[in-house]
């Protein structure tokens, strides 16, 4: 479950951004709505523990992720909480299958190329597994953003405009990996976007 | 999976900027490193050469040229001294030793070099095989001569006008009087191990037909043949005979003594040839190349001056000229050092500029990194390996550039001077540089890593 109460947050004395209150259970959709400039993104990046909020609090299961440090968020991040970006990115130099297993080596857990083989296969990208990121297409790169964000088994996805840049075509194979993946980590997804397409497809939504 | 791994693929993803900063530091530590290296190893050789030869006496010239001919045997020699002449400063009570050197000949462009069983002794040469050389035409060879030229314990040879192949005219200029293998020296690390020994009779002896500059110079080639029985004759006559009056003694000579010519062999037992040292060196005339002198006490060198004034020979200090050397040698590698440095400079800027640009381009990955748990102390690690890496392989090049630098100077010095460099162990001074050129990769990469663990990870994602 995750779960946050009076977040706010403040980039200059002149904007600050304060924020519904978000509950979600583990295996529940959330969708975040909100026009640009509402702070989406910022909200997305307080609960991935990415920013400190200037007041509030963020629980993830039982833990105050809001009052850990810097570095232990870190930790908790990489271990606990995916995040898909708007645009992906990748670490250039190395292969898909590298850039997959990058999570695992990063939180120090054991690297199963096993897994990353299996999540490309679910993801239908396995013949792509050794080329580099770059020379995928937008569509395929997301995709690969996603089996990434799973690799740890987080219990969390949080997901930030993962669709906008796409056709509905993409648009569709992206959410509907998304559902998939979060279901089969039983994880919690929270997808902050204002496209339009997702509204009707998610039940339960919050507006910013 | 690991950071060097990644630090690995991302050196190796920009081949352009990684070949730049890495061939420069290779250049820069290759010329440091060649220059360290033949430095150490001519000091060596050199120091070892001198070693406890106070003086050079010979023929007046330069007294660098007297050094270099006869400590080191790569120059040609200045001339010759009279033997009745060099006596006032060799029996000096102020030269506790003097050894002989007398030149003319080579065999296959190694010298052979007239001396006595003090010149072995000098640089505490052994014997490997066989027996000092003890009567003329006797002679030992250096280990380098023995395996290039392939003679062995017992082999004859005939020697050749001049100290260096190359001077030999078009006929060849061979002498018929054969020399035999007698013995073999031990590698000493000196100029022995390049050079033939024999007594010095045998240098006066070969000559015996010739000109006193002949010695020295090779003159028109002519087969000179050796006169059993008048030998003992031109000898006592022969120094005095002028240029002018050579050809009249060959027409003589050639004349009667063809067929003789083919028992030569025999000479070896015949009297002259048996004479020892002091009976020839006796004789009126006689010459001599140089003497290596090492003197009693401190205040030799004012007194046998003094002596030397006014003759046509002069005394050398080697420690002088070799220092003399070693300051307009040292000019070039000073210069070559501060081009060297200078190289290195920019490599590291190089490695600078190439790791503080690509964080630029890098920075979505880097953040990206920390959102999926790496900590900064990874990320640092990371840019610092990198880095490192370039580094690491820049001096390992530039180490193996070196060496393959020191094989091409050994193969032209020892084509020209029979000297070889071929130590390549690693210098202590080289593991300096090496430390040092680590140390400094570290630096130059340790404020692009620091600047990217500052990286923003929320704002830099969030501008995507």
């Amino acid at each position: 479950m995750i779960k946050s109460t009076g977040l706010t947050f403040q980039y200059y004395p002149t904007t600050k951004f304060r924020f519904p209150d978000i509950e979600c259970q583990f295996g529940e959709h959330l969708l975040l709505l909100g026009e640009s400039g509402k702070g989406k993104t910022t909200l997305l990046h307080l609960l991935a523990g990415m920013l400190q909020p200037s007041a509030g609090n963020i629980f993830i299961g039982d833990i105050e992720t809001s009052a850990l440090s810097g570095a232990e968020q870190d930790k908790f991040r990489g271990k606990n909480i995916g995040i898909v970006f708007q645009t992906p990115h990748f670490v250039e130099s190395l292969s898909v299958e590298d850039n997959l297993i990058l999570p695992q080596f990063l939180t120090g857990n054991t690297i199963n190329r096993k897994k990353a083989r299996e999540v490309m296969d679910r993801l239908r990208l396995g013949n792509m597994m050794h080329k580099k990121p770059s020379t995928l297409s937008a569509g395929e790169q997301q995709r690969v953003a996603i089996g990434r964000a799973i690799m740890n088994e987080p219990v969390i996805i949080l997901a930030d405009e993962p669709t906008s840049a796409l056709d509905d075509h993409n648009a569709e194979e992206v959410i509907k990996l998304l559902e998939e993946q979060a279901k089969s980590a039983n994880a919690s997804l929270l997808i902050v976007t204002h496209d339009k397409r997702l509204k009707d497809r998610f039940p339960k939504s919050i507006q910013i | 999976m690991n950071l060097f791994k990644i630090a690995f693929s991302n050196i190796r993803s920009k081949p352009l900027n990684t070949f730049l900063s890495v061939i420069l530091l290779a250049f820069g530590v290759g010329i440091i490193s060649l220059l360290l290296l033949v430095e150490n190893q001519l000091t060596e050789k050199f120091n070892r050469n001198i070693k406890d030869i106070d003086f050079v006496l010979g023929a007046k010239g330069s007294p660098l040229q007297l050094i270099l001919a006869n400590v080191y045997h790569v120059d040609a020699p200045t001339g010759n001294i009279l033997i009745e002449e060099s006596r006032r400063i060799v029996k000096d009570i102020m030269v506790e030793e003097a050894i002989p050197l007398a030149y003319g000949d080579n065999y296959e462009s190694w010298r052979i070099v007239g001396t006595n069983q003090k010149y072995p002794d000098h640089y505490t040469c052994k014997l490997k095989e066989g027996k000092p050389f003890e009567k003329a035409f006797e002679a030992c060879l250096g280990i380098e001569v023995a395996s290039k030229t392939g003679l062995k314990l017992g082999d004859t040879f005939t020697s050749m006008h001049g100290l260096d192949a190359e001077e030999v005219t078009e006929e060849d200029h061979h002498h018929d009087t054969k020399y035999t293998v007698v013995g073999i020296y031990e590698r000493s690390e000196s100029v022995i191990d390049n050079l033939i020994l024999t007594p010095v009779q045998s240098v006066w002896l070969v000559h015996e037909h010739q000109d006193e500059e002949a010695v020295v110079a090779p003159i028109e080639a002519e087969e000179h043949v050796h006169v059993e029985g008048e030998e003992h004759d031109h000898a006592q006559e022969g120094d005095h005979i002028h240029a002018e009056e050579e050809d009249q003694v060959h027409v003589h000579v050639e004349g009667e003594e063809h067929d003789h010519a083919h028992d030569h062999d025999h000479a070896h037992d015949h009297d002259h040839f048996e004479m020892t040292y002091e009976e020839l060196a006796a004789e009126p005339g006689r010459e001599i190349t140089a003497y290596l002198i090492k003197k009693r006490n401190k205040g030799a060198m004012g007194q046998l001056a003094k002596k030397v004034e006014g003759t046509s020979m002069q005394l050398a200090n080697p420690a002088i000229e070799a220092n003399r050397l070693n300051q307009n040698f040292g000019l070039g590698m000073e210069t070559m050092q501060a081009i060297a440095i200078l190289i290195m400079a920019l490599s590291f800027i190089s490695v600078f500029i190439s790791l503080y640009n690509s964080l630029k381009d890098r920075r979505y990955e880097l953040a990206l990194m920390r959102t999926m748990g790496g900590s900064r102390t990874s990320i640092f690690s990371l840019i610092l390996l990198e880095g490192l890496s370039l580094t690491c392989i820049g001096a390992l090049i530039g180490l193996v550039l070196s060496r393959i630098g020191l094989l091409i100077l050994s193969y032209f010095m020892e084509k020209n001077f029979h000297y070889n460099l071929t130590d390549m162990s690693v210098l202590p001074a080289e593991w300096v540089l090496i430390s040092i050129t680590l140390g400094v990769g570290i630096l130059a990469s340790f404020l692009p890593a620091a600047k990217a663990i500052q990286i923003d990870i929320s704002k830099t994602l969030s501008n995507a």
